[in-house]
């Protein structure tokens, strides 16, 4: 709660630092805003609490999201290098500041008590997003995305709009424990079937959440609008979007609906699996690295929504765990992307297929070991993160007794094995293929972030129990 | 009741003709009805101030706005479809089958615990006790995604100087 | 504590080797090989043999779970450690007359790899296991990838993407034994054991499966062998030594350790169809040995078919045929990083591994070629060789279960010694051609690799019980888990 209203103050006070006219200032400043609001948001640490008449509630789960988010914002932030110092064309005063705000919307996504809360959350993420996409005025692909993205979340986020309303006249309540308890008490008034009202309302929710997340089928926005958003921005929306777009579909399925399994369990399966077919096999047709980093956002979704799927006491930490790994390693995927393709721009033209990294580790051995080791972590190999991520997230599948999770399961590890073969493509452009790519000079910032990415990930593959034990 | 059919009716057929006429200043028109019909709808629900909030922001301010925007625009050539009849035939039928379960729904749902209206629940004192003390951080906060709506209209709309660079 | 250091001390000298640029990187991972070496042994001395786990240690690594970094040596893992500290040095060695680009880097990535299979070999913590088991692939893609042929791109890909592919369901079995261990759950190697004996024939099929699938593909057995000759001909020398020396004895510990074990009614059910996939390898990699021009695909066949002869021996569940699989583990791995050595040794000269090339080398390196012929001999398996005494033991196991397949089996022999002879004959002996004639002599890194294992292969077959009594109580008491 602290942090949202640090957050958005400092936004403010962003906006206002950018009159100074001294660009050099804000990206320190910045990171410094997010730090404090980190630190705000300890103080919520082992205290259960509500604000406000039950609009937010913080606990120890909470803060972990939130750190998450802060944490994923703090790196993207970090890796933004002030937005170049093009004064005409790029304004960073403004991207921070909005930055800043949708981390806020993110904020209420993951501490909703109350729906209200959770719609205006997601609209000021959106929102941001919408803006962010199109940040590139220049490039016709970027404002393709930003019309594409507005027109097909506005839609998302009206079909969420009335869900909820379907919701409340169902259940007449907002808060999502009152909706627990209205759906219990409707079960009982008309022997455990549900009424048509709560069926559509809950099934509309799940439609307007699960498009922000990009699942299977409601995810044909992702490719285009990944891909024409400026990387940086790219790299916010598959972490910190993703992240709270899980959480909260999760907080509101688990909290509000678990005694209706079936209404949102049914068919959260095919989405899923859907889901998981559909993001790793197009990943594998992309000649693009950053479309095919939209792809395997898609697929990623989709192992999240296993453990949502799973609905296990252990799931909380699973899902946490899962989104932190994922975080890290797309940030420094992102972090490599974005100074490769700048290095090896035609016509002035980011060049962000496959290509541009042909003989990376000859020159760039930095960059070139974070990207494997990012591209491991994101394809599950262990020694990394992103194999206890998938780990934890399959034993949550097993426990459930249901046999439908075996099924689900062997699809998971076969998309995991055609996950290897494109998440090495890079991998083997960087370090075997022919190619030149000249020495690219780092920030100072920029090195220690790819470090502290890079050794966080292997770290966490190596000792889980560091942070699984807080989750 | 019966007035509640016709407004129904009437907001219907109304917002089917905004995305129906071919003509977007018609649309907008016919836009700006279907606002009044829902105001009409808030008046039954006995909301007299949510009735004119809807009027003067919606009808009055946002859809003169987008009057001029379009009056604004050279609409004279009209561009040609680009989908095919497939995606048509395919959004017809995908659209019409959430229609169909939606009215499904609907038809079966039971009203018989439906609360009373109070009176005194659509007035302007009735809803500043929910706005400023039930929901206030919604509300306050609804402030910041104004903001971010307003700074990135600022942004995206300012000029710059330069090519367009495809 | 000593099983740690076997795990710890390759990992820091591959980062040391890591940090040191230049001609020294290659002394010092040498340097550092002996060292771990030095600990094999004393590993070997200090073990006492009987059936325990011995040189035990666990910490808590995943708490929340119950799953433990927990690691002993029993005489079963004892002879793989043994072997993989024994073969890194001659690897790194064989190395000393090749000027790779970014040598450090191999070094360091061989030195990883050794860490991850001493791993393999002594986890007690099944996801430990697997998840050394799969660490040890990402050094060994890396050296084949990056230092291997012309195809290495493409092959190695082959290799990585199969392997994990197959891996990833030992991962799922594996999940699913550890959730039915009872309370808070274990993933400790008894544990899972333990709980494996309430299980169904039809669950115990599905484990088998599951299990199989990884394990073949590592060894691999036929009809999962598609990756293997292409990686090793492709894979510079030192990588194809580490697979095929040290790295495929995974699977066939894989066997051992978990197939047996923990699914004995899907043994039961499905291990004939084991035994003849095993037997259809034998003779198939032998047949297809024969034909080969390549001396590199030659022994890369020669070894898909010992490793069958290992996997039948195995699924025949007697104590000969898996002391014999434990002794031939050890012998195969000798030999065949002394074979792959000599193509090498005859590549750096000739630029060449095309038999129909060579010829005459005795007359030029009369040294070459009695190295050869005692490492030959130790894989035909002559009496008095290392080779000998695994394969009467596995061929004695596999008659044992069943005459005919025995028979089968017993081929092995004749085919072995018939395409090793071929190569022999064909490489050494005869007319000097045009690129053999100007062979130097042996150098004495050479020297230095082929003598001690030419002295192995001798040794072995001599004395074999040297390491037979160290393994037979492990190998009693897995029988008394199984029956």
């Amino acid at each position: 709660m602290n942090a949202i209203i640090a957050l958005s103050l400092f936004g403010i006070s962003n906006l206002f630092l950018g009159f100074l006219n001294n660009r050099k200032i804000l990206l320190p400043a910045t990171l410094v805003f997010i730090l404090i609001a980190l630190g705000l948001n300890f103080a919520d640490w082992n205290h259960e609490y509500y604000w406000f008449n039950n609009m937010l509630k913080t606990n120890n789960l909470s803060v972990n999201f939130v750190t998450i988010i802060l944490l994923s914002t703090f790196l993207v932030v970090a890796i933004s290098r002030s937005f170049g110092d093009d004064d005409e064309h790029s304004h960073p005063a403004e991207y921070y500041a909005i930055l800043l705000f949708s981390a806020v919307g993110a904020i209420m996504m993951v501490t909703f008590e109350n729906l209200i809360m959770l719609f205006v959350g997601l609209e000021i993420l959106s929102v941001s997003m919408y803006v962010l996409t199109g940040s590139d005025k220049r490039s016709l692909r970027s404002n393709e995305a930003a019309l594409k993205y507005f027109l097909m979340g506005s839609f998302a986020t009206g079909i969420l709009l009335f869900g909820v309303a379907l919701v409340y006249g169902a259940t007449s309540s907002f808060d999502i424990h009152g909706i627990a308890q209205g759906v219990a008490k409707a079960k009982e008034q008309m022997g455990g079937a549900y009424g048509p009202l709560l069926y559509s309302g809950v099934i509309l929710i799940m439609v307007g959440l699960l498009f922000k997340i990009s699942a299977a089928p409601f995810h044909f926005w992702t490719p285009d609008v990944y891909d024409g958003a400026p990387s940086i921005f790219t790299a916010f929306m598959s972490t910190v979007v993703k992240t709270a777009g899980v959480a909260a579909t999760y907080r509101i399925l688990s909290i509000s609906f678990p005694s209706v399994y079936g209404l949102w369990g049914n068919p959260l399966v095919y989405i899923v699996c859907a889901t998981l077919i559909i993001g790793n096999i197009t990943a594998v047709y992309q000649q693009s690295f950053k479309r095919m980093l939209a792809y395997s956002s898609i697929s990623h979704a989709g192992y999240l929504l296993i453990t949502v799927l799973a609905k296990r006491p252990e799931t909380n930490s699973s899902l946490l765990f899962y989104s932190l790994a994922y975080a890290i390693a797309t940030i420094t995927a992102f972090a490599v992307l974005m100074v490769v393709s700048e290095a090896q721009a035609k016509n002035g033209k980011a060049d962000e297929s496959f290509e541009a990294l042909n003989g990376l580790a000859n020159n760039n051995p930095l960059l070139a070991f974070s990207l494997t080791i990012s591209m491991l972590s994101l394809a599950g190999i262990p020694l990394t993160a992103g194999f206890f991520g998938k780990f934890f997230v399959f034993s949550d599948a097993f426990s459930n007794p249901s046999s439908l999770f075996k099924w689900i399961l062997v699809i998971a590890i076969l998309m995991s094995t055609v996950g290897i073969y494109y998440y090495f493509k890079p991998i083997i452009a960087a370090y075997m293929k022919k190619g030149e790519v000249a020495k690219i000079e780092l920030s100072p910032l920029y090195k220690f972030i790819l470090i502290l990415t890079t050794t966080l990930t292997i770290l966490l593959g190596l000792a889980p129990d560091l942070v699984k034990n807080i989750f | 009741m019966n007035f509640w059919y016709f407004l129904t009716a009437l907001t219907l057929l109304s917002a089917s003709m905004v995305i129906l006429s071919k003509n977007p200043i018609h649309s907008v028109l016919y836009l700006v009805f279907t606002f009044f019909c829902i105001s009409g709808h808030y008046v039954l629900l006995n909301a007299q101030f949510l009735m004119a909030v809807n009027i003067v922001v919606y009808a009055g301010a946002i859809m003169v706005l987008f009057l001029f925007v379009i009056m604004m625009m050279d609409l004279s050539k009209n561009s040609p479809d680009s989908k095919s009849t497939l995606t048509k035939l395919a959004g017809a039928i995908l659209g019409g089958t959430l229609l169909v379960i939606l009215i499904a729904a609907s038809r079966k749902v039971d009203l018989k615990d439906v609360k009373p209206i109070d009176a005194q629940t659509g007035m302007v004192e009735g809803l500043g006790q929910i706005l400023y003390r039930d929901y206030v951080l919604p509300f306050e906060l609804v402030s910041i995604l104004f903001f971010v709506a307003m700074v990135g209209a600022v942004m995206l709309g300012k000029r710059e100087a330069g090519e367009r660079n495809f | 504590m000593l099983t740690l250091s076997l795990i710890l001390l390759p990992i820091i000298a591959g980062l040391i080797t890591l940090a040191i640029k230049g001609e020294t990187a290659k002394t010092v991972a040498l340097v550092f090989a002996f060292a771990e070496l030095a600990l094999g042994a004393y590993l070997y001395k200090s073990f006492v043999p009987d059936a325990t786990s011995q040189f035990g240690l666990s910490y808590d690594w995943i708490h929340s779970a119950g799953i433990k970094f927990s690691v002993g040596v029993d005489g079963i893992s004892l002879i793989l450690v043994f072997l993989t500290t024994l073969m890194v040095p001659f690897i790194i060695l064989s190395t000393f007359g090749n000027n790779y680009k970014n040598a450090s880097n191999l070094y360091a990535l061989i030195l990883f790899m050794q860490a991850a299979l001493v791993g393999v070999f002594t986890a007690k913590d099944v996801f430990l296991f697997y998840f050394f088991f799969e660490a040890a692939l990402i050094p060994i893609y890396f050296i084949a990838a990056i230092w291997g042929g012309e195809n290495r791109i493409k092959v190695t890909f082959k290799f990585f993407v199969y392997t994990i592919f197959g891996s990833l369901f030992m991962l799922l079995a594996l999940v699913y034994l550890y959730l039915l261990t009872p309370g808070t759950h274990s993933a400790d190697i008894n544990a899972i054991y333990e709980a494996a004996k309430a299980l169904d024939l039809s669950t115990q099929s599905y484990l088998f499966g599951a299990f199989f699938i990884a394990f073949a593909i590592k060894m691999p057995l036929f009809p999962f062998h598609t990756w293997q000759p292409d990686t090793y001909v492709e894979a510079p020398t030192a990588g194809t030594m580490l697979l095929s020396g040290i790295m495929l004895k995974m699977g066939v510990y894989g066997l051992i350790r978990f197939i047996l074990p923990i699914v004995p009614l899907g043994v039961d059910q499905w291990g004939f169809v084991a035994i003849i996939l095993s037997v259809i390898g034998i003779i198939y990699g032998s047949v297809i040995a024969i034909q080969q021009k390549d001396m590199k695909r030659l022994i890369a066949y020669s070894s898909f078919a010992h490793v069958g002869l290992m996997s039948a021996g195995i699924f025949s569940r007697n104590l000969e045929g898996i002391q014999g699989s434990l002794i031939q583990m050890l012998a195969h791995g000798i030999n065949v990083v002394g074979l792959f050595f000599i193509v090498e040794i005859i590549e750096r000269r000739a630029k060449s591994r095309e038999l129909s090339l060579l010829g005459g080398i005795t007359q030029t390196t009369p040294n070459l070629t009695v190295y050869f012929i005692i490492l030959m001999l130790g894989s035909v398996a002559l009496p008095l060789t290392n080779g000998f005494v695994g394969e009467f033991l596995l061929l004695k196991g596999v008659y044992e279960y069943n005459a005919w397949i025995g028979a089968v089996a017993g081929l092995t022999i004749i085919l072995g010694a018939v395409y090793m002879l071929r190569m022999v004959q064909k490489s050494m002996f005869g007319i000097t051609s045009k690129i053999t004639e100007g062979f130097t002599d042996l150098t004495f890194n050479e020297k230095a690799v082929l003598f001690p294992l030419s002295f192995l292969v001798i040794a072995l077959g001599i004395a074999p019980n040297i390491f037979l009594k160290l393994t037979e109580p492990a190998v009693s008491q897995l029988l008394s888990i199984i029956k």
